[in-house]
């Protein structure tokens, strides 16, 4: 039950806790002591290093941190939910891929450049939203073709609202 | 000396003058909006005045009621900051008229230096070298095109009214000039509140050099040395350091007369700094003057010892400037990062939201200016810098290694920030050989080369993270394991931490 995978920047840990003194990360024993601050802070000890850390943003196993001075996102399952996972995205993966991109703040919609059914390349610039005094340019993150558009020009959005769709 | 003074600015310059007028003995008086409840200038400030809504506008920009504000409080001064009001000359020029003090410069010389066609001109006529390019605004797309085929693409839209690097954009041919043009145009009038836009040639690999000048009203003019700030993306400064690398002696000698010769020319008090492009061949340009202190003034402070903040007060209460020329002297070597809610790794888009954690670095030559502290908002109304850190040492060598240790030591939770790039950019080689120019970070592929080049550590804070990631998972289970944790096994706790 305490066996669980971790994924974070493009990478997978498999972590296992022993018992309250001991865990094992890809099959490594290592030693370790916790001590809650807050419901948030943490003072997280693993062989001699000690580590202030800081933990926010908790929904679906998706959790970010902070440790020392780095953020982390990462996802964790445990094994079972783990294999579940992999027996659903294996039958997923014939489907095309549609990826919404998100309000990465909230803004305004200054312009919209393309349109439904438009090819773009990555990189390319979808619109322009404004935020902080600032013109930000909201890229496609790969090749593909818009699928649909969410906003409209002229319109304030709240942070994490669906933008454009391409796949 | 002043009894009150209204600091009409927030975030970290609202902080850095409430401390100078403490140190002065005068009480300081802070203005916030809705967004700044949390922020860390109106805790701090003696008073601290609601100003209305999050926007800009109906706060910080709010003329009618700033200026209400400080008949009603009995102020005697009004610093300015940089940014809103601070190069305002209306509003220098309200301020004059109510019998209250502007901390800063004359409305005229505002104005003189205010439009930046206006200053080129007024700089041809003094003997200050300039930038070629138009001397008047561009009225419509297709002179401003004519113009720019004359002295050549590519050239630089720039806002008349313009500074801070917004309202600026570089164009490289005839097709792109339109859409550059609209859109500058629209900065600039929702920034400045004039869509006026001219053309500068645009100089090809220039550092950015400016010089520090401080003025008083009895006609005594300082220079307190120079700054480099070709550490820029999108004309917005991100690394400042003091003195230059690249400048030598007789370059520094050059450049500080035409800095105090550019402030002479606009009868100038109070603080102000002299912007200059330099080529490779140390030749350089005036680009314009900002007539007020700079984000940057902290570099400048650590080598010269002078607390420009405090000079400035005193200066617009009539006294003279405190220190000769001949007494003051570089000592050792400063640099100043800028810490922004952005997201360096997604094209550097701002990041908003609560400071969750927030710890700052400290220790010997090293400085942090801030405006925020852990549960502070960070919101889209205003710029997204959160803090300055600023490190001091004998030489470029050892500031650098200070400022990288100072980075790793700083702890921001709950938005992204730009502090793995800063430390990027420090360890590139061409930061650390002082050889680099304007356009350093527009050439630099930090999307493609950051897995590689800091992915050192990365693996020991990748284990612990999915190590704390699972405890928290068994979080029920673990609520007792950490108590009995606490009590068996605190002494590693107690003697190591803090």
């Amino acid at each position: 039950m305490n066996e669980f995978v971790v994924r974070m920047n493009g990478g997978l840990k498999q972590v296992k806790i022993i018992d309250d003194n001991f865990v094992e990360v890809d099959n490594v024993k290592l030693s370790y002591s916790i001590i809650e601050l807050n419901h948030s802070k943490f003072i997280l000890k693993i062989n001699n290093k000690i580590y202030e850390t800081s933990v926010w943003n908790k929904s679906n196993g998706e959790i970010s941190l902070q440790l020392n001075n780095s953020s982390i996102d990462l996802s964790i399952r445990t094994t079972l939910q783990e294999k579940a996972y992999q027996l659903l995205s294996t039958s997923q993966s014939n489907a095309d891929q549609i990826k919404i991109i998100k309000s990465p703040m909230p803004g305004l919609v200054l312009k919209i450049l393309k349109s439904v059914g438009e090819n773009i390349s990555k990189g390319e610039t979808v619109m322009i939203l404004e935020a902080m005094k600032m013109e930000n340019e909201i890229r496609a993150n790969f090749d593909g073709i818009i699928t649909e558009i969410h906003v409209s020009e002229g319109r304030p959005v709240e942070k994490y609202i669906p933008l454009f769709s391409h796949k | 000396m002043f009894k009150k003074i209204l600091i009409a600015n927030r975030g970290e310059i609202a902080v850095r003058i409430i401390k100078a007028c403490r140190e002065l003995g005068i009480k300081s008086a802070a203005v916030y909006s809705d967004a700044d409840l949390t922020s860390l200038h109106a805790r701090m400030a003696d008073e601290s005045f609601y100003i209305g809504a999050s926007a800009a506008s109906e706060s910080y920009l709010n003329k009618n009621k700033i200026l209400e504000l400080a008949k009603t409080i009995s102020a005697d001064a009004i610093h300015p900051g940089y940014g809103f009001f601070s190069e305002n000359a209306l509003f220098i020029e309200e301020v004059e008229k109510s019998g209250i003090t502007f901390i800063g410069p004359s409305s005229k010389s505002v104005k003189m230096m205010g439009s930046k066609t206006a200053a080129r001109t007024l700089m041809s006529k003094n003997n200050v070298p300039v930038v070629p390019g138009s001397l008047e605004a561009i009225k419509n797309v297709e002179e401003g095109i004519e113009y720019s085929e004359k002295i050549g693409f590519p050239v630089l839209l720039k806002a008349s009214a313009g500074g801070g690097g917004k309202g600026m954009r570089k164009v490289i041919s005839k097709e792109e000039f339109k859409s550059a043009f609209e859109s500058t145009k629209r900065e600039a009038l929702k920034s400045f509140a004039n869509d006026e836009v001219y053309i500068e040639k645009f100089i090809e690999n220039p550092k950015h050099i400016e010089v520090q000048v401080i003025a008083d009203k009895h006609g005594n003019y300082r220079h307190v040395f120079e700054r480099e700030c070709s550490i820029q993306r999108r004309h917005q400064k991100i690394i400042e350091e003091a003195p230059s690398a690249f400048v030598d002696d007789i370059t520094r000698n050059r450049i500080t007369t035409a800095a105090v010769q550019a402030a002479k020319a606009c009868s100038y008090f109070n603080a102000g700094t002299i912007e200059f492009l330099m080529d490779s061949n140390k030749e350089f340009y005036f680009l314009e003057m900002n007539t007020r202190i700079q984000v940057e003034h902290p570099v400048t402070e650590f080598i010269s010892g002078i607390d420009l903040v405090r000079e400035q007060i005193s200066i617009a209460a009539g006294n003279k400037i405190s220190f000769e020329q001949n007494e003051i002297s570089i000592n050792g070597y400063a640099l100043e990062c800028r810490i922004y809610a952005e997201d360096p790794e997604n094209n550097f888009l701002p990041s908003t939201g609560k400071i969750l954690h927030y710890k700052e670095p400290n220790g010997i030559g090293v400085r942090v200016d801030t405006g925020f502290t852990a549960d502070s908002e960070i919101s889209i109304h205003y710029d997204p810098m959160i803090a300055k850190l600023i490190c001091w040492d004998r030489d470029r060598n050892k500031v650098i290694q200070r400022m990288k240790r100072a980075l790793n030591e700083f702890q921001i939770a709950g938005i992204t920030t730009n502090v793995k790039f800063l430390n990027y950019i420090l360890n590139t080689d061409e930061f650390l050989g002082g050889n680099y120019d304007i356009n350093f970070i527009d050439n630099l592929n930090y999307y493609t080369s950051t897995s590689d080049k800091l992915s050192s550590n990365n693996n020991e804070h990748e284990i612990a993270a999915s190590v704390l990631a699972a405890l928290i998972k068994t979080k029920k289970k673990s609520a007792q394991k950490i108590n009995s944790t606490v009590n068996n096994n605190n002494n590693w706790w107690e003697q190591n931490y803090e």
